[in-house]
């Protein structure tokens, strides 16, 4: 399921006994896949069981899990690209196997975002349940491939297992109560004249889409009304990381008081890795997209990464600061060491530091904050953190 | 994800103790009344000393810490904590002295540690109400990208100029020559240059365009505005700067008192036992 989505390991897998494994790496994996028919069709079986296992976890029996997996549709959408209408009559249910969507609905005329979901989830539920046509548009955040289950398959799987009429019903539910609150805050900021400047959830879900945050499994906000610009973020980072920043803090743009600094959101499908002529990018077990000792220094990746986030810069030791200098806020000189060369670096998200990345530990404000968009922007989590973040709760 | 300031850091933890510590501070002095009197010699005035000493230290310890990026835990949480720590140590010092004030070390040391909790105070008064309004007045742009603008705004001017009368040229000139922007630590707190020449230029230029001829009309309308924007890239600027050396001139006094502090502080220390 990581693999095919790109984001972080669903599950732990633990050896119960001894046992020998063989891993293929990632991006011979996807080579395979694309290249051989036979291969994408048995991983994509596999895959449309686990996504309905883990979209619905469904308790399905195996013959008709099989059933359901043989008549299932994989679709592939491309950024941008509607996966049903506002509307439209309900043709099934989406499980989204990768990628992101955003499900949005026109109010006052403007067309409002309401959610963002990310993979492993699924939508087109609403309308399964009550029959009615869609309630909202649901449109591929970045390129985004779903399994559909036809609206009448979908409801005879509903009428033998009550208890996944129940878990639907209750979702649903859950989903009118949060969509009508939405709607309202849409509104609220409508009647007063300058929807464009106002800072509702909505708009902020938009703005991080519109960043490719919708891309991300891990990125770095900077809450600009606590920032107090003492950079220590970036200086914690090129302290801990060879004397270079892997963020700027002061570039890349604001939605109300919420920066997207430059650095790296660790994308479900690297586009860093894409051309790695020594394969130096890897993704570790939690998601860290991160760069080893064989680079050679070609730049390619700095050229592919869209969001300018890797940099080519020589890597030394950083001199350790005495107390006093350490009390005083003085810098020690950095030791220039001539003809090093120039490696890509980036962001590893401290994957070697206890405690986690340094850049928001070392903001004595608690302006950095690192989080995933699934948590931020997703149906369960998303309110109080996007409210919170916009400073709602305050004053 | 949390999202809390310094102030309400884990929903006011350290606020919540050192309210605590003010309290049963209060109590052990309310409590037991040393025959002589309060004052720092009481076995009571030695306790309050010996846990103001220690906070003293630890509180001077933050500046190493929050630059040892290796260290475990948030600098949030330890800022959150000096604050307030350092608030209740002002309470806990006086009654360690039991009131008793004079022309002497034990009373500089008292007076050092006032300064730095009160510049404290100010510090926070700044992250508080700077930041969101240095956004408001940036936006996405940086103060080096302002300063190109204006950079270029002057070269276009200065060209245009050129074309235009004497006294206009010089005008434009002048404010190309003389407009500074954060010289000197003063303008950089005040946040504006007195009888500023590019607001002065803007003023004259707008009286100026009368006697002009039909193309050098054209051209002034064009400086007009040149000048116009260029003035607000200057005020922006201006203000920036304002802002950062704000959230910092306050660390002059905080830092600098925090060492007199621990020196006059060990003095009195030493003084106490010396003289036992």
């Amino acid at each position: 399921m990581a693999l095919v989505s790109g984001r972080r390991r669903a599950g732990t897998v633990k050896a119960r006994t001894r046992c020998v494994l063989i891993e293929t790496p990632r991006r011979v994996m996807q080579k395979l896949i694309n290249s051989v028919q036979s291969m994408r069709n048995i991983l994509n079986e596999v895959a449309i069981k686990s996504v309905v296992q883990i979209c619905i976890g469904l308790s399905l029996s195996g013959d008709e899990l099989n059933d359901l997996a043989k008549h299932a549709i994989l679709k592939s959408y491309a950024a941008g690209e509607d996966l049903f209408h506002e509307g439209d009559e309900a043709d099934g249910l989406y499980l989204i196997q990768s990628g992101s969507v955003t499900v949005s609905r026109m109010i006052g005329g403007k067309e409002v975002v309401l959610f963002y979901v990310a993979a492993g989830n699924y939508v087109g539920e609403m309308s399964l349940v009550s029959g009615e046509p869609r309630y909202a548009t649901v449109r591929a955040a970045i390129a985004t491939e779903a399994v559909l289950i036809d609206a009448g398959r979908m409801r005879d799987i509903i009428a033998r297992n009550p208890e996944i009429r129940s878990a639907l019903d209750a979702r649903f539910l859950q989903h009118l109560q949060e969509q009508e609150r939405r709607q309202q805050q849409g509104t609220t900021s409508d009647n007063t004249g300058t929807i464009g400047n106002q800072a509702t959830p909505s708009n902020l879900i938009s703005f991080l889409i519109q960043q490719g945050v919708g891309e991300a499994t891990d990125v770095l906000l900077i809450d600009e009304s606590l920032c107090i610009r003492c950079n220590h973020c970036e200086q914690a980072c090129s302290d801990t990381h060879g004397g270079a920043t892997r963020l700027d803090r002061d570039a890349g743009p604001i939605y109300a008081n919420i920066r997207v600094p430059t650095s790296c959101r660790h994308c479900e499908h690297p586009h860093c890795m894409k051309d790695c002529p020594p394969d130096a990018i890897h993704r570790a077990p939690h998601g860290e997209v991160y760069i080893d000792d064989s680079c050679i220094g070609c730049g390619n990746c700095q050229q592919n990464c869209p969001y300018d986030v890797i940099q080519m810069a020589v890597v030394h030791e950083q001199p350790e600061p005495s107390l006093w200098q350490m009390l005083l806020g003085i810098r020690p000189q950095p030791e220039i060491i001539e003809g090093g060369a120039k490696v890509a670096v980036k962001c590893d998200m401290c994957k070697d530091i206890t405690g986690g990345p340094v850049c928001v530990r070392a903001c004595p404000v608690g302006a950095a904050l690192r989080v995933n968009p699934e948590e931020l922007l997703s149906y369960a989590g998303s309110t109080p953190g996007e409210a919170r973040l916009l400073g709602s709760d305050e004053n | 994800m949390q999202r809390g300031n310094i102030f309400d850091y884990k929903n006011y933890l350290y606020f919540k103790l050192a309210v605590v510590m003010i309290l049963l501070a209060f109590a052990a002095f309310m409590l037991f009344e040393p025959a002589v009197g309060h004052y720092g010699g009481s076995w009571i005035g030695y306790g309050l000393g010996v846990i103001s000493a220690v906070m003293v230290l630890w509180m001077a310890w933050y500046g190493v810490r929050k630059r040892r990026y290796r260290s475990a835990g948030t600098t949030q949480g330890w800022l959150s904590a000096h604050i307030y720590l350092g608030t209740a140590l002002t309470v806990i010092v006086t009654l360690h002295s039991g009131f008793h004030f004079g022309f002497n070390i034990h009373t500089l040391a008292y007076g050092l540690l006032l300064v730095v909790v009160v510049s404290g105070f100010f510090g926070n008064y700044t992250y508080m109400i700077y930041p969101r309004q240095m956004t408001e007045n940036m936006g996405e742009d940086s103060l080096d990208g302002l300063l190109l603008r204006i950079a270029e705004a002057d070269k276009l001017a200065r060209q245009i100029a050129l074309l235009m009368p004497d006294d206009i040229n010089d005008i434009v000139t002048h404010a190309c020559r003389s407009t500074f922007i954060g010289v000197g630590l003063l303008e950089q707190l005040r946040g504006f240059q007195p009888n500023c020449p590019s607001a002065l230029a803007v003023q004259k230029l707008t009286t100026m365009g009368n006697h002009l001829s039909t193309d050098q009309r054209k051209l002034h309308r064009e400086l007009y505005s040149i000048m116009v924007r260029r003035q607000s890239l200057v005020k922006r600027a201006r203000q920036d700067l304002m802002y950062r050396s704000r959230l910092g001139f306050w660390l002059y006094f905080h830092v600098p008192f925090a060492v007199a502090l621990l020196v006059a502080m060990t003095a009195h220390i030493i003084a106490v036992f010396f003289y036992w």
